[in-house]
């Protein structure tokens, strides 16, 4: 799967790294880092769980194994 | 031949247009021309992260840059447009002549004339009025927010634990509630009276700034209040008075520029709108909405540079947006009709309300309840098709 995060629309509360720690990183210098733009299969249920969960819905699975 | 494209308004909607049309290969000439001296940045901050200080500037800015060449003229103001000779006139004398054009300019608060803006009234919209409130809070310091819309309910929500008093008045009943409804903007007011935010709501209210005074007063027919900072969110026009001496061009109720579904500006070639400053036809509602969020502001930018190259079109997406207040989430997506019916709908401890106008659920607000936003964003489509 491929991931696409719209970091204009990304307000870094991190409700994406409370689900997917492996994939979502927010730093202390107040930003999000994808560590993973194409995570394995095995991630895919988290991975959904954190697109539905953003609040300002600034992730996109652009792609689906 | 490449061609040349002029954005007026360098923010959000602007500044997205812009990187689209290089995304989809757009080989012209771009040119983004804005009033303020920032570069492009986020407004959702403002009311929420830069206040409560849990976001430095820098932060607000946006991330995305747009592939060369792009030049961008900040500090400038677009005085006129005409559309038959393609040519807009600038605060600095000079005109630009353009193939293509973009109307970004957002939109501007409604002002209240006894309450000019200075350091202690403060119209909250750009990082200026942002940064004059932030640096006056202080735990002694008494704010008074008059209106309880998105921003003006934010600011108290922010402010609640930073300061030593916060009032918030509307004439409403409640906060928000033509956007979310009785049932949750009740809700709303309860949390806000939990965090300590005093609420004066129903009533009118005049605002008196008196420079012989070291406080700003606020006055109900039955009290009176003095604040040493008051901000005002009464609602925005958009930013299209430049506009109104072209003679072709059409405006909606509240005077926002009118375009159809690809985002062209009505009886117009070249010239397209996007943001807070239009009202595009929507196929779904088969009606002009005008929507002053995030969200649709995006999606338009996206739309306006495909319909520009010929790019396919994106996919329709319902009007969305997002508040945070005192750790809470509300999203609302689709439309509230003001002759709304309402339904709330328990899931647990997440609340769904749905509205309904004519027998369809036109659209719906959530509360901490994001996991059903697809599940509601299809519940309506499949009602309105
Ligand atoms: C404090 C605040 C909080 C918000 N929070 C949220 C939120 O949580 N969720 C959400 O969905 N939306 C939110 N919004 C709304 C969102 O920010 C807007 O929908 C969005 O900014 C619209 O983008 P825009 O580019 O159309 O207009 P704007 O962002 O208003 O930008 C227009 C730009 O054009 C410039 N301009 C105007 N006239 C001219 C001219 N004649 N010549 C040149 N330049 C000109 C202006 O100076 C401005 O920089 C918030 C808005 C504010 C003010
Ligand atoms: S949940 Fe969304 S808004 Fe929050 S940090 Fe993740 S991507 Fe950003």
């Amino acid at each position: 799967m491929k991931i696409e995060v719209d970091f204009d629309k990304c307000q870094s509360n991190a409700v994406c790294m409370q689900i997917a720690p492996s994939v979502f990183e927010v730093r202390d210098d107040g930003y999000l880092y994808v560590l993973d733009e194409s995570p394995e299969d095995s991630l895919q249920p988290l991975v959904e769980q954190a697109a539905a969960s953003c609040p300002t819905q600034a992730i996109k699975i652009v792609s689906r194994s | 031949m490449p061609k040349r494209c002029v954005i007026i308004g360098a923010s959000l909607g602007g500044f997205r247009s812009a990187r689209e049309l290089r995304r989809v290969g757009f080989s012209g000439e771009i040119t983004l021309i804005g009033e303020e001296s920032f570069s492009p940045y986020q407004r959702p901050p403002l009311s929420k992260q830069l206040i409560k200080k849990t976001f430095p500037l820098e932060r607000c800015f946006l991330r995305g840059s747009v592939a060369e060449p792009f030049s961008q003229q900040l500090g400038l103001t677009a005085t006129a447009l005409d559309s038959h000779a393609k040519k807009i006139q600038l605060s600095d004398g000079k005109e630009i002549s353009y193939d293509l054009a973009i109307v970004a300019t957002g939109a501007k608060p409604v002002t209240i004339t006894t309450a000019a803006p200075s350091d202690r009234v403060i119209y909250l919209r750009t990082i200026d009025d942002a940064l004059r409130l932030r640096d006056q809070l202080s735990n002694e310091v008494r704010i008074g927010v008059v209106g309880a819309g998105f921003i003006g309910s934010e600011v108290a929500s922010s402010l609640s634990h930073q300061v030593s008093r916060v009032v918030l008045f509307d004439s409403d009943e409640q906060p928000m509630s033509k956007a979310i409804g009785p049932y949750l903007a009740q809700a709303l007011k309860e949390l806000h009276e939990s965090n300590g935010v005093e609420t004066i709501f129903g009533t009118s209210v005049s605002i008196v700034d008196s420079q012989n005074e070291d406080f700003v007063s606020i006055e109900t027919p039955s009290q009176q209040f003095a604040f040493d900072v008051v901000v005002i969110g009464i609602g925005v026009r958009p930013a299209t008075q430049w506009l109104k001496d072209s003679d072709s061009l059409h405006f909606d109720a509240v005077g926002a520029l009118m375009a159809d579904k690809t985002g062209r500006v009505l009886d117009t070639d070249d010239l397209y709108v996007v943001g807070d400053a239009s009202s595009w036809f929507d196929p779904i509602y088969q009606q002009h909405l005008h929507v002053e969020h995030f969200e649709s502001t995006v999606n338009q930018a996206m739309q306006v540079a495909r319909s520009i190259t010929g790019a396919p079109s994106i996919d329709y997406e319902l009007p969305f947006a997002w508040t945070e207040q005192h750790g809470q989430l509300i999203q609302t997506v689709g439309v509230r009709m003001e002759d709304s019916k309402d339904e709330v709908i328990h899931q647990k401890d997440h609340l769904l309300v749905t509205f309904h106008s004519s027998e369809k659920i036109t659209g719906a607000a959530l509360f901490n309840n994001s996991e059903a936003l697809e599940w509601t964003k299809s519940e309506i489509l499949a009602s309105l098709s």
